[in-house]
């Protein structure tokens, strides 16, 4: 008698054209699954569908919403590579993101509030790489002297990052002048930037990153890492420095999102300014395969999920939250994506 | 009456068969001795016996009846525990509360003193109550043992036991033996050593290349015949005349003491000199010492005391890429976890030890670094399309040749360090690294390589060094030795 058997095998060798293939049909099969969804809401798909492209890229000001969401995303996404890569397991963008945005306010509001443009927004640059990047310093640094898993202390960081921000919204810096909400004193005017400005400071940092991170030393250092410490050692790559340097350089991207929203929207804090980011962020790495140059893609794509939310929720009457839910079967298609370019499934006759 | 008994077994790995059709037998209240080489497949049948692997083919019978071990803990079930060459023992646990956790029993009052009374009745003597992280290692070898004795097994496998141990405790092992086989269990013993068999087996078998080669009763066999058995062919290799013209010292390594991962002391005061222009062999058994002794010269390990000079320049202590760049290359046998970054490409496994030399200041990589690359492959016979290919997707023998082309063509070596450099290697290969290595021994480097693999020692050394419990034994010529006399010293 035979038998067929569903059988799970390890994949010999993928082509980068299978990978784009195996991805794009997984965020296929990720938006097929949210339409189903939207049945059981009792809603439309196919409306469900086009409000989505409409007010994420269809429209003028829709894609400019999304541009404007674009640039956080990509920066916390920069962040996720640059630490994944020498598998350091930063996943507290969210939380860099915020303290970047608080020193930036700091530098741009009571330290040097009477600095001239353009070296204004150097100074805004610097101060929240600067906060950002020490934040997860100290993950790196409690990495090497006592060996605790940065994937946790990154996390909870965010929790004291989120503390942090409630206190000088409500306290320290609050503003007096707006009663009722708390929210801080403002950026000095020539810190304000415009969607284009922060658009165009963003694709810097980008090229800057891919520069150092696939043309120098430092990214085959990041690699080395990642395939353990001996080899590490054995390549003359000092693992403690390496820790340190690439999760400052992580933090300090994730920083410089946040003090880019910052100066591209309101201009002060408020206690809600945390939005997840950060998080979206990180599920934008894995979706761009921990490649720099995909990374504008695959942000693009999370921020469309960003900037719809609203126009769904006014048009379709769902919650809000449905992004979520959605942001979570995009994470699902990438991991499907890993699953199949390392594995196939084969049924075997016995 | 026959407590354990293996049929034909036979396991296949990739391309190499490990184990070809092989039977094993044991008897109740006797000890059976496993002898071979390095890579004769003793590792792997007792991973069959212990479950932790399936053979591909061949029946295993407990007490005559036919059984599948699923898992180890399977095995364990049926009465079958192994004692591991390396401790591996939950380290935030207390003695007490490991012990109870490997039985599966909830800690009571009752099961304390059942433990304490077993091993006082083999002369054990750990705390039980000290958390296992503040254990000495050799205290942790006696919780591994502990942990067998607790067990009420019927079937024992020690695993290279004594290099555990050390001379002092394996007197205390040979008496757990012995008390094991009045109790009427049996015991698998590994090792290599024949010295061993005579002092504590009743009956021997002896594994070649993965084939049974005999099973005979202890006062049936001699230690010429074990020795035949064990080596075979190989006991007929001599060594021709060696036209090394030597000058000056390459490597000096002046009273060496080096500790193992686990603490123990591997290497103890060890002083030798290569000189440029000669090979030197140091043959050993897997665990002499002989890989910390080297780890330590080419920088991956930091001595306990003593001084390694290279060229007369003291490098004690330093690290890889210093001693790097002083012109020392390194060939390790853990090809995938040391050798090479498996995940990156050849390319970058090619310029990873040498990142200071392709590098601009700024560290962005040199235009013509392809070129340099595709010629040093063409000295190991590889063709340039390997260059984007991951190291994980190539062969054994492929992946050694990338090793041999860094280490010792993308930058001047004068001191040449290598750590069983043939192991497993196909045929081809293995005659290209020994062509290339005294190449090089000709043209004035000094090399040092370590070896478990007695036809290599032969081979290559123009001084041939046997190394044992982190001492050298004793020194050969190269060109006078013959594999008999190694392999008499090497299975003391």
């Amino acid at each position: 008698m035979t038998r067929i058997r569903i059988r799970i095998v390890r994949r010999e060798r993928t082509t980068r054209g299978f990978h784009l293939l195996l991805t794009v049909l997984s965020l296929i099969g990720a938006f097929l699954i949210a339409g189903v969804l939207m049945i059981f809401l009792g809603v439309n798909p196919l409306a469900f569908y086009s409000i989505f492209l409409q007010s994420s890229i269809l429209t003028t000001w829709g894609l400019q919403i999304t541009l404007s969401y674009l640039v956080p995303i990509l920066l916390c996404c920069l962040s996720a590579i640059v630490s994944y890569r020498a598998a350091l397991w930063n996943i507290g963008q969210e939380g860099q993101y915020i303290i970047g945005a608080m020193t930036a306010l700091a530098a741009g509001a009571f330290l040097f509030p009477n600095v001239p443009p353009p070296l204004s927004y150097i100074i805004l640059v610097l101060a929240g790489a600067a906060g950002g990047g020490v934040w997860a310093l100290i993950c790196g640094l409690l990495r090497i002297v006592s060996e605790i898993n940065e994937a946790v202390t990154t996390l909870l960081m965010y929790y004291v990052a989120l503390q942090l921000l409630n206190y000088v919204c409500r306290v320290a810096w609050r503003n007096p002048a707006f009663v009722g909400h708390p929210e801080t004193y403002s950026l000095a005017p020539q810190y304000m930037l415009s969607f284009g400005g922060s658009l165009a400071i963003a694709i810097a940092v980008l090229v800057i990153t891919w520069f150092l991170i696939d043309r120098t030393k430092l990214g085959l250092e990041l690699d080395l890492l990642s395939e353990g410490f001996r080899v590490a050692q054995y390549s003359g790559v000092k693992p403690s420095r390496v820790i340190l340097w690439s999760m400052f350089f992580s933090g300090a991207l994730a920083g410089i999102s946040g003090a880019l929203y910052l100066a591209s929207t309101s201009g002060f804090l408020q206690p809600e300014f945390s939005v997840g980011y950060g998080f979206a962020g990180i599920i934008a790495a894995w979706l761009c395969d921990l490649k720099v140059l995909y990374a504008p893609l695959a942000s693009f794509l999370l921020a469309m999920m960003y900037s719809s939310g609203h126009a769904l929720q006014a048009c379709l009457h769902v919650s809000i939250d449905i992004i979520d839910a959605i942001e979570g079967l995009i994470l699902m298609a990438v991991l499907t994506v890993h699953f199949f370019t390392r594995y196939k499934i084969v049924l075997v006759r016995q | 009456m026959k407590l354990l008994e293996l049929r034909g077994i036979t396991k296949r790995f990739a391309h190499t068969v490990a184990l070809d059709n092989v039977d094993f037998d044991l008897l109740k209240g006797e000890v059976h001795a496993l002898l071979g080489e390095n890579g004769a497949g003793k590792t792997t049948l007792v991973s069959i016996i212990s479950g932790v692997y399936q053979p591909d083919s061949g029946q295993i019978l407990l007490e005559g009846k036919p059984v599948t071990l699923k898992s180890p803990r399977d095995a364990y079930r049926r009465g079958i525990v192994l004692v591991p060459q390396h401790p591996a023992l939950p380290e935030s646990l207390t003695v007490y509360e490991a012990l109870a956790l490997f039985l599966d029993k909830s800690p009571s009052r009752k099961l304390k003193t059942f433990i304490e009374e077993r091993l006082r009745k083999f002369g054990i003597e750990v705390d039980l109550d000290k958390r296992i992280s503040l254990l000495t290692p050799y205290e942790k070898v006696k919780v591994e043992i502990a942990k067998a004795l607790v067990a009420d097994a019927k079937i024992y496998i020690f695993d290279e036991a004594t290099s555990l141990l050390g001379h002092g405790d394996r007197e205390l092992l040979y008496k757990i033996i012995r008390t094991l086989c009045a109790e009427g269990r049996g015991v698998i013993y590994i090792t290599h050593r024949i010295d061993e068999v005579f002092n504590i087996a009743d009956r021997v078998t002896v594994l070649r290349k993965g084939r049974k080669v005999l099973t005979r009763r202890i006062n049936e066999v001699t230690r010429e015949e074990l020795l035949e058995a064990m080596f075979g062919k190989k006991l007929e290799e001599y060594a021709g005349p060696r036209s090394a013209s030597t000058h000056g010292e390459g490597l000096a390594v002046e009273n060496l003491t080096v500790q193992d991962d686990y603490g123990r002391l591997a290497v103890r005061n060890v002083t030798l000199s290569v000189k440029y222009g000669e090979i030197v062999t140091i043959l050993a058994a897997p665990g002499a010492g002989h890989r910390e002794f080297l780890e330590a010269i080419v920088g991956l390990r930091k001595p306990v005391s003593g001084r390694v000079k290279v060229n007369g320049i003291d490098v004690t202590g330093r690290d890889p890429s210093f001693i790097r760049r002083m012109g020392v290359a390194y060939i390790p046998d853990d090809r995938l976890g040391l050798g090479v970054a498996p995940g990156l490409a050849v390319k970058w496994n090619l310029v990873m030890r040498d990142l200071d030399k392709f590098t601009t200041k700024v560290g962005t990589f040199h235009k013509f670094l392809n070129d340099a690359l595709v010629k040093v492959l063409e000295k190991v016979g590889l063709a340039p399309d390997v260059l984007p290919v991951p190291c994980a997707e190539l062969s054994g023998g492929q992946i050694q040749r990338i090793i041999t082309a860094r280490e010792l063509f993308l930058r001047e070596v004068k001191v040449i360090v290598a750590l069983n450099p043939f192991y497993g290697l196909d045929y081809e290969t293995t005659s290209l690294l020994r062509k290339t290595l005294i190449d090089l021994r000709n043209s004035g480097c000094a090399i040092l390589v370590a070896t478990e693999d007695i036809e290599e020692a032969v081979k290559l050394g123009d001084r041939i060094l046997v190394m044992r419990e982190g001492k050298i034994l004793k020194e050969f010529s190269g060109s006078t030795v013959s594999a008999r006399e190694l392999a008499k010293v090497l299975t003391l």
